[in-house]
């Protein structure tokens, strides 16, 4: 029998799952119909705080340590009003999947590693990084006020984050900046 | 306790060490029994009970090792660590791809009557030397309380608590197992 990573930390528990479901009405009712427009696996709110939730529910940020250091400061987050086995399954999930040891973040750990290390090659630094994955097919997208891609995957984000930091970057006075 | 059961525990848990740094996973998986809960917690940095300090205010936050209900660093069943032995079977488990070299030095075991006559309640400390790719190296370092079972004429661990004495954990993770 093939048991690999998904056994036990893909799909969502479905105690999880069947709790959001429960729960998604009143998150539409309180916070606008804009929240049932997206279903984001993982986000940052620019520039560090960043929220991952494909199978635990988790929160993290990003501190910079200087030019190839970055601690990850990471969080479990769960509904107070739910039920003792969604919070256990959430837990759970937390620990085994994007915890030091989870089976997804013991490998992000090295691969975030190996990309900084790789970063400072001779021959990486000779070429800019390419984030043109889905470029010209994002739009801005009225209801969700947000811009949105056409694509599942693509850099869309990356170029708004690189965008937004190159505004603050070079901007001379906060006035210049766009909110 | 009878000196040779102490011989024999000990040499079930060096065997036990030698299979995990010989990477004989699937052998060292079938030393648990079916129940087991595999639980590995660190501990914080806390003022001792004594101190003048803030924690008059709040008695619990001088409890250094966490609740086994709170977060954790592992806590596995038998089917869970059977998962991630698979996983590093599959060719695409990235952390141990170069994979670690482990060196597991297992000491101070006690033993103890456990709660049933076919138990034993074992203790031990561990440092555990990983070093990987070119220079990569972590020290973990903890104690273990052991429940050990006998099943079918052989010692099974029916329950393992692990607790790693660094507050920040600094190795950059944990993929492999104590």
């Amino acid at each position: 029998m093939l048991v690999g990573a998904h056994m036990i930390a893909d799909p969502p528990a479905p105690e999880i799952l069947a709790h959001e479901e429960k729960i998604f009405p009143e998150i539409v009712k309180r916070l606008g119909p804009r929240a049932g427009l997206f279903k984001p696996v993982a986000g940052t709110v620019f520039p560090n705080f960043s929220m991952l939730k494909p199978t635990s529910r988790t929160f993290r940020v990003w501190h910079p340590r200087g030019p190839d250091k970055t601690e990850v400061w990471a969080w479990v987050y769960v509904d107070t009003a739910a039920p003792p086995d969604v919070k256990e399954a959430v837990r759970l999930a937390g620990v085994r999947v994007f915890g030091p040891a989870g089976v997804f973040e013991q490998d992000d750990m090295d691969n975030w590693q190996a990309c900084t290390q790789t970063g400072r090659g001779v021959v990486a630094r000779r070429h800019p990084l390419n984030y043109e994955m889905g470029l010209g097919h994002e739009r801005y997208d009225d209801d969700l006020k947000a811009w949105a891609s056409e694509y599942r995957f693509s850099e869309n984000n990356q170029r708004q984050f690189y965008q937004r930091w190159a505004q603050l970057m070079t901007a001379e006075r906060w006035a210049e900046v766009k909110s | 306790m009878r000196e040779e059961l102490l011989r024999e525990v000990e040499q079930f848990l060096y065997r036990e060490a030698r299979l995990l740094d010989e990477r004989r996973f699937h052998e060292w998986l079938g030393l648990f029994t079916d129940d087991v809960r595999y639980w590995m917690g660190g501990r914080s940095t806390r003022y001792p009970p004594s101190s003048k300090s803030i924690t008059v205010l709040d008695r619990e936050r001088r409890q250094e090792s966490e609740n086994e209900d709170e977060l954790a660093i592992l806590d596995e069943t038998k089917t869970t660590l059977g998962g991630r032995i698979a996983r590093l079977d599959t060719g695409m488990a990235w952390a141990e791809d170069p994979p670690s070299r482990t060196r597991h030095i297992i000491a101070n075991v006690e033993v103890e009557p456990g709660d049933t006559a076919s138990e034993l309640k074992v203790y031990s400390n561990f440092l555990v030397y990983r070093t990987r790719a070119e220079s990569e190296q972590d020290f973990y370092v903890g104690s273990r309380q052991d429940v050990l079972r006998r099943v079918d004429g052989a010692w099974k661990i029916a329950r393992r608590k692990l607790v790693l004495d660094q507050n920040v954990l600094l190795p950059k993770n944990v993929s492999i197992f104590f």
